[in-house]
């Protein structure tokens, strides 16, 4: 197998995996966030969790993008490119 | 490598973004997100800036006077100065070792030889990383950014050193010359003395691996010059604008080669205001077949096809193919008598026979035989004895004066001054030179891939 297909074929693959754990997480955090444990660190252990999950998804949103200035501005420098990639979301 | 370096970084990023959404609370892990986030960042930053970085060091380069082809063609030129330079110690050596009453004298020649064959190698490995350089500077590059690029820091410093590597001396191996030029001031004899040199092969274009050749220009010769694994060097500072020609010259022959009435400066294309006199003639001899230790074998007229399949002192095996009727020719030094000649296994008889002239190469004197070959296919075999007390090649006072009459070191003070030099120099210069350039990319590997110093983000 091509090392680039191999790699392309991981790139797509964690983020399908980030997609659904950010689910994942998201749904725990809460849970634990919501759950009726009169505990001070459970709860913010729960709201960690919500955070980190929200910082992923709104990385994957905006990856793609960032990749994408960073292509524009150096091949207005003057630089052959290829086209970024657009992983697949589920 | 570009893509797989271009498509790591984004694999980088997402491993981060993965971490994440982990759903796991511990904080040594996530703390590995924004640091694969940062990275990739950098990373496909590095690499998109990759080429202006490297379109820059080589305007700086040429600001500070650096220049690739003139700087490989002289450590070419001081390569084979410092080779011919040993070859002529050890010819002095040799002789002056059979003198019996300067026995302290070979020890100086041979300290020097020392020091001469350090400066070699000095600049033989400088002239290997130049190529590496030179001629593999984008995989290298390459290479750098797609380890620096591989997920968790795995082999970031590895890269970066790579990369760092390249770029250093890319930009700086050229400015050797100036940096020696600064260490001190010296006439530079081993790069304006220009040396010819190339491959010798035969009329059937198979490399003639040892022997001897010689040059006449108007007024004089020049010669035996050795020839070894079929490559000769000569300094032709002498010849420059007389017409030369170069003769194989063994077993008393001088054979013709494509090299007739030549000069150099047309030979080379030289333009002396910007190169190192340094060029390669590849020559063929014409009518040798095969010369090897005082017995050469030549042809006339040259046959079709010819395969030397044994050659020693003492067996030789030779298959032909010819059109026409030709006559094999056999020169042998008088420290080797025939005992038999076969021709597709049947003998010719008494060799006697078939002797032709005699004649003197040298210090030695040696017979020529001459055998008609018949149209076609034919095996021929020569059993050969050898004395062992005799002498088979020229001696060696014969080489060393071609070679002193070549440099030109017509006193011993001018000599001398180039060797130190030499000593001083290549040895001291070279490996400085290397180290101080190892350190600054060692220095800009830091840069490149130290973990606190750059924080794109985050």
């Amino acid at each position: 197998m091509d090392i680039v297909l191999l790699i392309k074929d991981l790139i797509s693959k964690a983020v399908v995996v980030a997609w659904l754990l950010f689910f994942l997480s998201w749904i725990i955090g809460w849970a634990i966030k919501g759950a009726p444990i009169p505990m001070g660190r459970v709860r913010k252990v729960g709201q960690s969790l919500i955070e980190d999950a929200v910082w992923g998804a709104f990385w994957i949103a905006v990856g793609t993008t960032l990749f994408w200035f960073i292509t524009y501005i150096s091949s207005y420098l003057g630089n052959a490119l290829p086209s970024p990639p657009t992983p697949q979301m589920p | 490598m570009f893509l797989i370096a271009y498509y790591l970084a984004i694999l980088t990023f997402y491993l981060g973004v993965l971490i994440y959404s982990l759903p796991i609370p511990l904080s040594g892990l996530k703390r590995w997100a924004p640091r694969l986030i940062a990275d990739a960042f950098y990373i496909m930053i590095l690499l998109f800036c990759i080429s202006s970085v490297v379109r820059f060091s080589e305007v700086l380069q040429s600001l500070l006077g650096g220049n690739w082809a003139f700087f490989l063609s002289y450590m070419k030129a001081s390569i084979f100065f410092r080779s011919q330079l040993l070859i002529f110690l050890g010819c002095v050596n040799g002789i002056i070792s059979k003198l019996k009453f300067l026995s302290g004298f070979t020890r100086i020649i041979s300290m020097i030889m020392g020091s001469v064959s350090a400066s070699l190698y000095a600049f033989t490995i400088m002239y290997a990383i130049s190529t590496l350089v030179r001629y593999s500077f984008w995989t290298l590059i390459m290479l750098g950014l797609a380890l620096m690029a591989i997920p968790f820091r795995i082999a970031r410093r590895a890269g970066a050193f790579l990369i760092s590597f390249a770029l250093v001396f890319n930009t700086a191996l050229p400015l050797y010359i100036p940096f020696t030029k600064m260490l001190i001031y010296s006439e530079g004899k081993g790069a304006e003395t220009p040396i010819i040199f190339g491959n010798v092969i035969n009329m059937a274009k198979e490399p003639l691996y040892i022997g001897y050749i010689g040059l006449e220009y108007p007024g004089g010769y020049v010669g035996p010059l050795p020839v070894y694994s079929s490559v000769y060097i000569v300094p032709v500072a002498k010849f420059l604008q007389q017409n030369l020609t170069i003769y194989y010259d063994v077993c008393g022959h001088q054979f013709y080669t494509n090299i007739s009435k030549e000069s150099i400066t047309k030979l080379c294309k030289m333009d002396s205001e910007t190169t190192v006199a340094l060029c390669r003639v590849d020559m063929m001899v014409y009518g040798l077949i095969e010369y090897k230790e005082g017995i050469a074998l030549h042809a006339m007229p040259f046959p079709k096809l010819i395969n030397v399949s044994t050659f020693t002192s003492n067996y030789i095996e030779v298959y032909t193919d010819s059109d026409v009727e030709y006559g094999l020719y056999i020169s042998i030094v008088d420290g080797y008598t025939i005992k038999s000649l076969r021709i597709d296994g049947e003998s010719v008889g008494d060799i006697s026979n078939f002797f032709k002239y005699k004649w003197y190469w040298y210090n030695l004197n040696g017979k020529t035989y001459n055998i008609t070959i018949p149209v076609g296919i034919h095996k021929i075999e020569i059993e050969l004895y050898r004395d062992a007390n005799s002498a088979v090649e020229p001696d060696e006072i014969y080489v060393y004066e071609a070679q002193s009459s070549l440099l030109g070191y017509t006193n011993a003070p001018g000599l001398l001054d180039e060797i130190t030099r030499v000593m001083y120099i290549d040895i001291i210069g070279a490996t400085l030179y290397t180290s101080l350039l190892l350190s600054i990319s060692a220095g800009l590997a830091n840069l490149l891939g130290g973990v606190s110093r750059i924080r794109v983000i985050l």
